[in-house]
């Protein structure tokens, strides 16, 4: 039998297809600007037993496959890199196998969404606390624990997804099942913690962009939802870096979520302010210039969630011109994000803006609170010094904004936002991995790096060489021919 | 490169709109309540039904568009076969991070505008090339052309329904009644009940004896040219009657005559309405009176060419409140986020075992109200639900609702 028969009979032939007009809709992601290749062939397993097979295959014909969960990747993690690519869709693998209620865990299969898991969990008044990639909903958890995703909300409270995270299965590549945390005691019967049996295995897979293997089922923690929330926004006009951050630190001092309830904290950046009033986006904004500060806490009583409101309040007043609000209509992004838009994560909403002249290269980055004013000025220098290169492909640079994270972190998202031209392509691409490797020397962690991120940092030397040497060494013992997802981190 | 363009010219021509998606794929099942009611489900039939490859989703297909636009792919009837497996149901240009406050003007979906008239488009470009519609779809329509219908009935039998002829096919009514296919060959007695309706109330109908099928199917399925030709054809009936408001009891006809007629026809000037529109005003103005109110808990499903592309949510829903004597109850899916019951799009002719898979889903969720009566106002849903409740032996009464009311006033 052909690759194709064999990997459809265990699929079955109608998840599994090599027509050109299926295959074609899995050569993007969230960017179109890395090349768009088919892949030869995509399926949908439905178990780890199917792709414990295809893994099987994939090594007796050489085959590069590629696993995907929701395709929400905006640095090229879900798209092939070569035509002879196996697209493994992951997405009908969304079983929601266990909630332990009693111990705050769900196990599910991999290719579950964030909005299926979660519309389950709400039912029963728990939630996942973090909710995913800021790419939003529709991404797979796998592919949560497999980029470190923190911005889709909920990440100044409960951290990254991988946080989270308390058990993984994993196909590895020479198609071996091992399962990690409390259930590597083959006694454990669910799982409930992440450590305890010796050395941290599992953070191997965590933050892998889907190379040491392939995520068949996650355990996360699971938190009871607080019913009471209040999203409040603030105009910080001049020097908004310096203000935001002395904020920052001044909410972190005092309890930050664990005592003041903080569900997530979203600074935009005054050019992304300055966008979104020219456009007349929000139009209470009016013409503000700076930045604008926008964050939500949650209680389980409305009491204290009122003391929280006013000492958050008190201590953002200091650092800020004033209020944006309280009604949506006045200004509130936060009050309306979470309270009647439902998109539960500020950075989503952010992707409608680039229309269709333009597309997002995203250079998403993890840096500490004290240095987050630093390296966004460093950006700015960095676009001031490439404006002819950025100004002859048709591109902008830019920070949209910074997310914080639970303890002594935040994300920038930055990056540059290009034109469809195809002539200009390659350009941008250049461009795009300048900057990320000016921002990795500067200290950046690219958490969530794909394909071009992965990249850039072998490229760049930006691993110090022992950690690399010994990460090649990992990837040898989990995939052993590197048929999984070839090229990434140049594995 | 000119045979291309020419190919794909509908497509083309909203390229922009087509490159303004960013693949986030919330199309695919990312629907998003608020805070204090976060629904998060998805209501698009392709996510649990189907093959549900990429492509299957607003994200692939715009993908697809793209591909074909650039030359990567050709047309194919296998394409054609994967592109027919939607319903057109609108859901995911109702998720398409949809702004609904008027004051906060970030929204995709203001750059992709319409996503199901992107698909009719690339359906027609399709056709054009060739390769659509489906086999099924193709003799319906060979047969439509002559007899006007697409259920594969005569014309001549359209009225046999219809014991007094000559009192409707009179203009002299505040309305001219559309009835539609599925009323006139199937669903007779939807027909008959909003005739008995408008008798007990204040209002009067006329009937177009040269009424033909009002072209939804073609307009749905990419065939434009047998659309047209059928709009300009009703259009003259209508014209000649002289009646200016039209009503109609199927979702599918109130679709079409309210939005794509007057795409295609420069002069239209009719006001369209839904039975149940014209049911609940007379409702509210206290010319229809409830005298025995229904006995069981109602639940109302959307059809989607009432709500999602029409925005008519609550009319059907007063209706339903003011004749339920035990009340009316939500399924978890309702108003912009219903689940479509699986019929529209050319998927009941196309793939019914698709239709029936996603109908049967429906009306489980309807069994989670402890409803007994799921009630709906699109024969074409009737028909699908009922088929399903069936297959699944479920004790729900799936009814029209304008039944309902007849034996409520």
């Amino acid at each position: 039998m052909a690759l194709y028969d064999e990997l459809a009979s265990v699929v079955g032939q109608k998840y599994c297809t090599d027509k050109d007009y299926i295959c074609v809709s899995y050569s993007r992601g969230l960017d179109p600007v890395l090349p768009e290749i088919i892949p030869q062939i995509a399926l949908r397993p439905e178990n780890t037993e199917e792709v414990q097979q295809i893994v099987e295959i994939c090594n007796k014909y050489e085959t590069p496959l590629l696993p995907r969960g929701g395709g929400c990747g905006l640095m090229g993690g879900s798209k092939p890199i070569s035509e002879d690519t196996v697209l493994l869709d992951l997405s009908r693998m969304k079983r929601i196998i266990n909630i332990d209620e009693d111990n705050h865990v769900v196990t599910a299969q991999a290719g579950i969404s964030w909005s299926q898991l979660n519309s389950v969990l709400f039912d029963k008044g728990f939630y996942t606390g973090n909710m995913g990639p800021g790419s939003g909903l529709n991404a797979a958890i796998g592919g949560g624990m497999s980029h470190h995703s923190g911005g889709g909300g909920g990440c100044a409270k409960y951290g990254k997804c991988t946080d989270n995270c308390v058990g993984l299965e994993i196909v590895l590549g020479n198609g071996e099942l091992i399962t990690f945390g409390s259930q590597e005691n083959q006694f454990v019967e669910k799982p409930y913690c992440k450590l305890g049996l010796g050395p941290d295995l599992m953070g191997i897979f965590l933050g892998d962009n889907g190379t040491m293997g392939i995520k068949t089922t996650v355990s996360l923690k699971i938190y009871p939802k607080p019913p009471y929330f209040s999203g409040k926004t603030w105009h910080v006009k001049d020097h908004s870096y310096d203000y935001t951050q002395k904020m920052i630190i001044e909410m972190v001092d005092k309890g930050w979520s664990k005592d003041l309830g903080i569900y997530d904290f979203f600074f935009t950046h005054p050019p992304s302010v300055m966008g979104i009033t020219t456009d007349n986006l929000i139009k209470s904004w009016g013409d503000i210039s700076g930045g604008v500060v926008s964050y939500v806490h949650e209680a389980f009583d409305q009491q204290v969630l009122e003391r929280n409101a006013e000492i958050l309040e008190n201590i953002a007043k200091k650092h800020s011109q004033k209020e944006l609000g309280p009604s949506p209509e006045e200004g509130n992004v936060a009050e309306w994000f979470y309270g009647e838009q439902g998109h539960w994560q500020f950075y989503h909403q952010l992707f409608s803006l680039m229309g269709p002249d333009f597309f997002a290269c995203t250079t998403e980055v993890m840096v500490p609170i004290s240095r987050f004013p630093e390296i966004l000025r460093k950006i700015d220098e960095w676009e001031e010094d490439k404006r002819e290169e950025l100004f002859e492909c048709d591109a902008e640079s830019g920070v949209s904004h910074v997310v914080m994270l639970n303890h002594n972190s935040c994300y920038i998202g930055s990056g540059l936002a290009a034109t469809h031209e195809p002539d200009y392509k390659e350009d941008v691409i250049e461009l795009w991995k300048d900057q990320l490797e000016m921002l990795s020397k500067t200290g950046a962690c690219l958490y969530m790096c794909g394909q071009i991120g992965s990249q850039v940092l072998v490229d760049s030397n930006i691993y110090e060489p022992n950690f690399y040497n010994f990460m090649k060494n990992i990837k040898k013992i989990c995939d052993p021919n590197g048929i999984i997802s070839p090229g990434k981190f140049r594995l | 490169m000119s045979e291309k363009k020419e190919r794909f010219r509908r497509i083309r021509d909203l390229e922009e709109n087509i490159l303004s998606c960013v693949a986030v794929g919330d199309c695919k099942g990312a629907y998003k309540g608020p805070y204090s009611d976060p629904i998060l489900t998805s209501s698009c039939i392709n996510r649990d039904h189907g093959s549900g490859f990429e492509v299957n989703f607003a994200r692939g297909r715009f993908t697809l568009c793209r591909a074909l636009l650039d030359g990567k792919i050709e047309p194919s009837e296998g394409m054609a076969e994967v592109v027919y497996q939607c319903t057109l149901c609108g859901s995911c240009r109702e998720v398409c991070n949809n702004c609904k406050n008027p004051d906060m003007v970030i929204n995709a979906r203001e750059n992709i505008e319409d996503h199901v008239d992107i698909w009719e488009s690339l359906r027609a470009d399709l056709v054009d090339a060739g390769v659509a519609p489906l086999p099924r779809h193709k003799e319906i329509f060979e047969h439509q052309r002559t007899e006007h219908n697409p259920y594969m009935e005569k014309h001549a039998e359209r009225w046999n329904w219809l014991a007094d002829k000559a009192d409707y096919f009179k203009p002299n009514g505040d309305y001219l009644f559309f009835v539609g296919c599925t009323s006139a060959y199937r669903l007779t007695d939807i027909a008959k009940i909003f005739l008995e309706i408008a008798k007990k109330s204040n209002f009067s109908l006329s009937l177009a004896k040269e009424e033909w099928c009002c072209g939804s199917v073609n307009f749905r399925t990419g065939v434009e040219d047998l659309g047209i030709e059928t709009a300009k054809h009703n259009f003259e009936t209508f014209k000649k009657l002289g009646i200016k408001k039209i009503v109609a009891t199927c979702a599918g006809c109130y679709r079409t005559l309210k939005i794509d007629y007057p795409k295609w026809i420069d002069d239209w000037d009719f006001e369209v309405f839904h039975a149940i529109e014209v049911i609940d005003q007379e409702i509210q103005s206290g010319n229809i009176k409830i005298k025995n109110k229904i006995p069981g808990k109602m639940t109302y499903h959307d059809p989607c060419h009432l709500g999602r592309h029409n925005d008519l949510y609550e009319a059907p829903r007063r209706v339903a409140a003011a004749i339920a004597k035990d009340g009316l109850v939500e399924m978890r899916r309702n108003r912009a986020n219903a689940f479509c019951c699986g019929a529209g799009g050319g998927v009941k002719s196309g793939f019914p075992d698709l239709a029936l898979e996603v109908a049967v889903e429906r009306i489980h969720e309807a069994e989670e109200t402890e409803a007994e009566w799921l009630v709906n106002c699109c024969p074409f849903c009737l028909g699908n639900l009922g088929d399903a409740a069936k297959a699944a032996s479920s004790s729900l009464k799936v009814v029209d609702l304008l039944d309902l009311v007849n034996k409520a006033i």
